[in-house]
């Protein structure tokens, strides 16, 4: 168990520098550097501005002093969006408000979804199966920036039931949240209806049944506990989706996370910005996989340790 | 004895498989245990035993499908264990237990036999080898119009027919037959081994035949080796070991097979060495069948016998003879 | 010889039983005993047919193929002309879905861009299909410490954040791209040009990224494949082992690869139209159904309908790949479980 865990975090760190010397590399080779574009073309400026943020030494020498100031916490500061503002100021600032976001979609989803797989899988066959049937793959054919603007015309255009622009209100977290894990919420609900069909369908079961125990105890203490380990190991990829799902959705919204900084760090060519935030998701995407993947580990008896994810996979 | 007769000769020849039992660990399998004989040319030499002896993988050893681990193949006088094999994979070929899955689901007839011609580039051109084909059905008793369709369009009996016909198609003078009628139907059964023995008599083809029907294997062979655990224990002509065997375990196998045959002691058939759970990992002293054995003594849980010639052409390893 | 050895061979063994059936009288009586077995695939096919759902899908994909394939061809209007005049129209039965502020048709774009999201997660799929099988086959067949270290690296590309990796590709390509396309001679890459490197970078990312799912189902199978008895066989033939590899291994697998390839290219068109509505994506005047979203986005407002029609396709589409790779995929497992009980 603890080989397992600690073999994981290696990778996980791997990973991070990985894509961390990945980014770097890439956003060095792309021609013409950060300040061509700037309204003045003076060399002796540009130089300069080179000069200032260390841009005229070799890629190595830069990365190297890259990875030591991000060992130190430091990503260096923005050159165009909020000039000489730290990299790190921006991301502490916007983060915690698509953290809010993301974590109200991955909770309702979440919930959501495995209630509702639940209903669909006990009354399997059903009326109410067939339309959560239905509903469901509906929904996971709409990509969630399509359900967003959606939800935007018909709540805040026809209706005016919400703010469309900001987070103000408690009124305008709605939206954005709904849209966010709506198409989770109906891959959840799949995953669920069809591991727990599967559980309710063991032999198992049918003992429990037998020996007299009641449906709901029967439900909910022994089918759920196994059924729910799909839904668990999806929930890594999940918190990656949401995260990326969040970039587009912030800017329909108009929500000023981070999410809506990559963009507009992106349109601006703002290296340091890019870099940080590509960094920075990265690295949180794989932490929240690894920590998934950890708790799955504990809770599921069947992996096999000693062979590392090889009977998992 | 003269070597010199031998087609094919194996000399001690090992193979152990790798068992993982934990994170460091790592325990081994002796499939085969320095087994030795040798087959002349034209001859029939039977293998016998339960399953999980090692004779299939004894079989694919000689063939170097497996690679041995220690030990040597002699072939024709020549030494093969460590050379390349290409050259004298058209000399030796295999028959399997299941046609079905020996087979490519996904050619025809026609094109798995002219794989075996093509890889060894043994025609000019398509002429020669629709010619070789046609031929090649025509010898294994199938008829040419089959020959465009897919294995799972035959039965099974004509799908080992498939599977001796791309064996014969290298013209091999040795072939391994691994169980090659036990997944048959009895009338079947009796066809491809009949076949089998035309082959031999028309091409002076070897067989090394794999088996643990031992009615069959009297019929047909001339030499019969019984495996136990990975190791030959007896080793003779196929009359002798029937009218006058060694080993006590020959002789259990052999009543066991009797008692069977005559549907006498259901029971007595399940209790005879018919037992793979007992230990076989490589660490083990004495002779494999001690355990067992009605008569086994001291020196049979310590000291692993040896191969002794006990008559005229008749090898056994047990310490009691 | 000891006397405690004693044996009574009591064998009933007929000579007769074996020789007496002619060589010859068999082949008509044994023949095709189990014709009635359908192959695999074309069962695969019949069980797919039958089912109503995956039966409307396909006829609503192929639609969807018709509008956007042959569309083009028959409307008088190409999807960069802008007619003078006639900017922000209706809906009218010369231009039924209107026409945009620059004046152009918006159903001869919405054509487009379907066909142009069709191709790319066509095209997607394939080269996430030969990079995924070929590494799957490899990997599975070697086993052992290669497909150890193999699987491995598919573990770590799998855990790279795929649509930020892509994002940042298409950022990265956007100028050595466009500078490489508008100084070439040659034809082929002045299409690409049109493409914008936002898509060269999806298909960078799904050549980079995307194979480890479909390597992962192949190598699966493979590893069940090189115990058949077929694998041994060509290997005692003294078959290569690149020729197992492409002769036997891979067109044993033809099913796992058409289903995971269906199920792809709606997840490829999703990535691209997610990148389009970003912006990185389909470079203008070119669209695609994320662009044509994207464009809708300012006057969505008031020509809300704009915003809709490229919606509608997208979503219809995807659903309509989506039911069919998972149908798919049940009709091949069910084929598989029924000759697995017919042995």
């Amino acid at each position: 168990m603890a080989i397992y865990i600690v073999k994981r975090i290696f990778q996980a760190i791997i990973i991070i520098l990985f894509v961390t010397c990945i980014t770097f590399v890439l956003m060095n080779l792309i021609p013409g550097g950060p300040f061509l574009s700037e309204k003045v073309p003076n060399a002796e400026v540009i130089k300069n501005l080179e000069l200032k943020y260390g841009l005229d030494k070799p890629v190595i020498v830069q990365l190297k002093n890259y990875l030591t100031d991000l060992s130190h916490g430091d990503m260096g500061v923005s050159y165009k969006i909020q000039k000489n503002r730290k990299v790190t100021d921006i991301i502490s600032e916007t983060f915690p408000i698509s953290l809010r976001v993301g974590m109200i979609a991955l909770i309702w989803s979440t919930l959501a979804g495995i209630s509702l797989g639940c209903v669909s899988a006990y009354y399997k066959g059903s009326r109410t199966d067939r339309i959560v049937n239905f509903l469901t793959s509906l929904g996971t054919a709409v990509p969630s920036f399509v359900f967003a603007t959606v939800l935007l015309i018909v709540f805040c255009v026809k209706i005016k039931l919400f703010p469309s622009i900001g987070l103000y209100s408690v009124g305008s977290y709605i939206l954005p949240c709904f849209a966010l894990g709506f198409f989770p919420m109906c891959y959840i609900t799949r995953l669920e209806r069809a591991s727990m069909a599967d559980e309710l369908s063991k032999d198992y079961i049918k003992t429990a049944k037998a020996k007299g125990l009641e449906e709901n105890k029967i439900i909910f203490k022994h089918a759920l506990k196994n059924a729910i380990i799909p839904v668990l190991s999806y929930l890594g990829p999940l918190a990656a989706g949401i995260l990326t799902g969040g970039i587009a959705v912030e800017s329909i919204f108009n929500i000023p996370g981070l999410g809506k900084y990559f963009i507009l760090s992106i349109t601006s060519r703002d290296y340091p910005l890019i870099m940080g935030t590509t960094i920075f998701f990265a690295a949180f995407i794989v932490a929240m996989t690894l920590i998934i993947d950890i708790v799955c580990a504990i809770i599921d008896p069947r992996i096999n340790f000693a062979e590392g994810s090889k009977k998992a996979a | 004895m003269n070597n010199a007769e031998f087609l094919i000769e194996a000399i001690d020849l090992s193979k152990k498989f790798k068992i993982k039992t934990g994170f460091f660990k790592t325990d081994y399998v002796k499939a085969v245990d320095n087994a030795s004989f040798g087959i002349k040319k034209g001859k029939t030499l039977a293998i016998i035993g339960e399953s999980g002896s090692g004779k299939t993988t004894l079989g694919r050893t000689l063939l170097r499908i497996v690679e041995p681990d220690c030990g040597k193949i002699i072939y024709n006088g020549k030494d093969i264990t460590s050379i390349k094999m290409k050259p004298y994979r058209k000399k030796m070929q295999i028959i399997f237990q299941n046609p079905a899955s020996a087979l490519d689901p996904k050619m025809t007839a026609k094109q798995i036999i002219a794989e075996a011609i093509g890889v060894h580039k043994l025609v000019k051109d398509k002429k020669e080898e629709n010619e070789k084909i046609a031929n090649l059905l025509n010898q294994t008793g199938l008829d040419i119009k089959y020959a465009q369709k897919y294995p799972h369009e035959f039965s099974k009996g004509q799908q080992q027919r498939i599977t001796i016909a791309r064996a014969l198609a290298v013209e091999p003078e040795f072939i391994v037959c691994d169980e090659p009628t036990s997944a048959l139907d009895m009338s079947i059964q009796s066809q491809i081994i009949n076949l089998l023995m035309k082959l031999q008599q028309d091409k002076g083809t070897a067989y090394m035949f794999i088996s643990h029907d031992l009615a069959l294997v009297r019929y047909i062979s001339d030499e019969t080796a019984v495996m136990y655990m990975g190791s030959i224990i007896e080793k003779s002509t196929s009359a002798e070991i029937y009218s006058n065997p060694a080993h006590p375990y020959t002789i259990d196998l052999l009543n066991s097979y009797s008692a069977c045959d005559k549907a006498f002691n259901f029971m007595q058939f399940k209790s005879q060495p018919h037992d793979s759970a007992i230990n076989k990992s490589a660490e083990q002293k004495g002779c494999a069948y001690a355990v067992k054995c009605k008569y086994a003594k001291d020196i049979c849980r310590h000291i692993k016998p040896t191969m002794s010639q006990i008559a005229i052409n008749h090898y056994s390893a047990c310490h009691l003879i | 010889m000891n006397k405690i050895l004693t044996f009574q061979p009591d064998i009933t063994f007929n000579k007769e039983d074996f020789v007496k059936i002619n060589n010859k009288d068999f082949s008509e009586n044994e023949c095709f005993e189990d014709n009635s077995k359908i192959p695999k695939f074309s069962h695969a096919l019949h069980i797919l047919f039958k089912n109503k759902a995956a039966a409307v899908s396909i006829c609503i994909i192929l639609i969807i193929a018709l509008f956007a394939f042959l569309g083009p061809l028959i409307s008088k209007y190409t999807y960069f002309e802008q007619l003078r005049g006639f900017e922000n129209l209706s809906p009218s039965f010369f231009h039924p879905f209107g026409t945009d502020g620059l004046g152009r048709d918006i159903m001869v774009r919405a054509m487009y861009a379907t066909r142009i999201s069709i191709l790319i997660g066509v095209v997607s799929s394939v080269i996430v299909l030969v990079i995924g099988t070929i590494y799957g086959a490899v990997s599975g067949y070697f086993a052992g410490a290669v497909d150890n270290v193999m699987m491995r690296v598919a573990d770590l590309v799998y855990s790279i954040p795929d649509v930020i990796v892509v994002i940042l590709l298409s950022i990265v390509l956007k100028q050595p791209l466009y500078e490489l396309f508008n100084n070439s001679q040659s034809a082929f890459l002045k299409n690409f040009a049109l493409l914008g490197p936002g898509v060269i970078a999806i298909f960078a990312a799904f050549a980079l990224l995307y194979w480890v799912t479909n390597a992962r189902i192949i190598r699966g199978h493979v590893l069940v494949l090189r115990e058949q008895d077929y694998i041994t066989a060509a290997k005692a033939l003294g078959c290569g082992r690149a020729r197992i590899i492409r002769k036997h291994i891979i067109p044993n697998c033809t099913s796992q690869m058409i289903v995971t390839t269906c199920l792809m290219i709606p997840s490829a068109i999703f990535l691209e139209s997610f990148l389009s509505f970003l912006g990185l994506g389909v470079s203008a005047p070119m669209t695609s159904l994320g662009s044509m979203i994207n464009e809708a986005m300012d006057g969505m407002y008031s020509y809300t309908y704009r915003l809709i029609i490229p919606c509608v396709i997208l979503c219809v589409l995807i659903l309509c790949l989506n039911v069919l790779g998972d149908k798919l995929r049940d009709a091949f497992d069910y084929g598989q479980k029924a000759t697995i009980n017919e042995k």
